[in-house]
């Protein structure tokens, strides 16, 4: 019978020979079997070196260096639809698989892999929690410089509400799953705001201004969404070693 | 992470740059391996997940919703890498790798290796494996690495680098090829 060529052989040792006629072969042939170990043993010494630890903060100070690279985008109508319909979608996703992990937090297993997979989806939370907070602080904060008289058109605002509205369903239940109840309450104050001003007539009435602004002070809103913000933001971006205690 | 992800792409496309931070976060790692394997090189590495991570932005919109953002960014960063080798060959520095890791002198084997070829696993067999790494051409380095040492099916490879899958597969090929004729004296020597 014929013998596996070389092309054969390697693609037997890589596992990716699909023909079963061959593999039965080399199972059987004791030639092809000699040749295939000789391979093996080649290419067990083609090693590439190990991959160097980085640094705690490597994302933090790569995003810094990246940030002022990144161009600003020209933002059509047709992105901000998209971006509408990938939220829905994600909201949807969401969900599901808060469903799903209700149904099967029974049997969770705490085993080290699924710790560190909650510690990095924590992270990646935290990270969208808090450059969702700056935003919220933004709109917070001219709102509540309005002027009752003033005639600023209010459907712009309302557009970037109901956005930071979508966004902040999906953080509030991300969080959810995280310890941090701060972070939780935050959210939920911030959520009845943003709807409220998302579901505003568009014409503002006198008062109504008002009337919102009134809603944000008294839940102290704009303090929360600040000092858990610039908490969430310091956690981030932790300082370099020397605050760490490490000698300089 | 998968919902984070997809909301971070949407935010990015809508224009909130800092959004984008938690797509670099979620992958700077894995994208920094991919590049380190590629070249040997931390400073090359780190150059390759910058340019990675720009070429991800400025072209985001292409990225489509169903697939998952981390094959996406590997086959950015993979190709980051084969534009990065050539460029070193064309000026002429192409010598990736051709200094064995200092740390690392001898080659360890798992224990059920021991016999007649550990005496192969020395300084000099390393030597060997790495001037015929720098034989390989670019695009047969990355190919190798894929298959060999990240796991990469042929039929991934072949997508990773948008040529043919018989030319995936040939490319391996040549690499192995290459690397056995300068791992063959050694054998025969034995
Ligand atoms: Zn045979």
């Amino acid at each position: 019978m014929k013998h596996l060529s070389e092309e054969e052989l390697i693609l037997k040792h890589y596992g990716e020979l699909k023909d079963e006629e061959l593999s039965a072969h080399v199972a059987g042939c004791e030639e092809c079997r000699a040749e295939l170990m000789k391979l093996d043993a080649q290419l067990k010494q083609v090693r590439v070196p190990g991959v160097p630890e980085l640094d705690e903060g490597y994302e933090t100070q790569l995003w810094f260096k990246l940030r002022d690279q990144l161009p600003e985008r020209n933002v059509s109508k047709w992105a901000v639809w998209g971006r509408n319909c990938a939220m829905a979608a994600a909201m949807a996703v969401l969900l599901v698989s808060a469903f799903l992990a209700g149904r099967q937090s029974r049997n969770v297993v705490n085993s080290p892999v699924v710790q560190n997979n909650q510690r990095k989806v924590d992270r990646l939370v935290a990270l969208a929690v808090g450059n969702h907070l700056e935003k919220s602080q933004i709109l917070l904060i001219e709102l509540m410089s309005q002027g009752d008289n003033d005639k600023t058109d209010f459907s712009a605002t309302q557009g970037q509400a109901r956005d930071l509205l979508d966004a902040n369903r999906l953080y509030r239940m991300s969080a959810a799953k995280s310890s941090d109840p701060t972070v939780q309450r935050t959210l939920d104050d911030l959520e009845r705001v943003l709807a409220e001003i998302a579901n505003s007539p568009s014409d503002l009435k006198s008062g109504d201004v008002e009337r919102l602004q009134r809603m944000i002070e008294q839940q102290g809103l704009l303090f929360k969404v600040r000092v858990v913000g610039s908490r969430i933001r310091e956690q981030n971006n932790p300082v370099p070693a020397k605050q760490q205690g490490t000698k300089l | 992470m998968e919902t984070l992800e997809a909301t971070a792409v949407a935010q990015v496309l809508s224009g909130d740059r800092d959004a984008f931070r938690v797509l670099v976060d979620a992958h700077a790692r894995a994208v920094f391996s991919v590049a380190f394997r590629m070249t040997g090189n931390k400073e090359d590495a780190d150059e390759i997940v910058q340019e990675t991570f720009l070429r991800a932005y400025k072209s985001l919109d292409r990225f489509e919703a169903r697939s998952k953002f981390s094959t996406w960014i590997y086959r950015i960063a993979v190709n980051r890498c084969l534009d990065f080798l050539e460029k070193k060959k064309i000026a002429g520095t192409y010598t990736i790798s051709d200094e064995p890791d200092p740390e690392e002198n001898t080659i360890q084997l798992p224990s059920n290796d021991a016999g007649p070829d550990r005496l192969l696993m020395s300084k000099e067999a390393k030597m060997k494996i790495s001037q015929a790494m720098t034989q390989l051409t670019p695009t047969e380095r990355v190919a190798f690495t894929l298959r060999h040492v990240d796991g990469q099916s042929i039929e991934e490879i072949s997508r990773a680098l948008k040529i043919r899958e018989n030319a995936a597969k040939n490319t391996v090929f040549r690499a192995v090829r290459k690397l056995r004729v300068a791992l063959e004296p050694m054998v025969a020597t034995k």
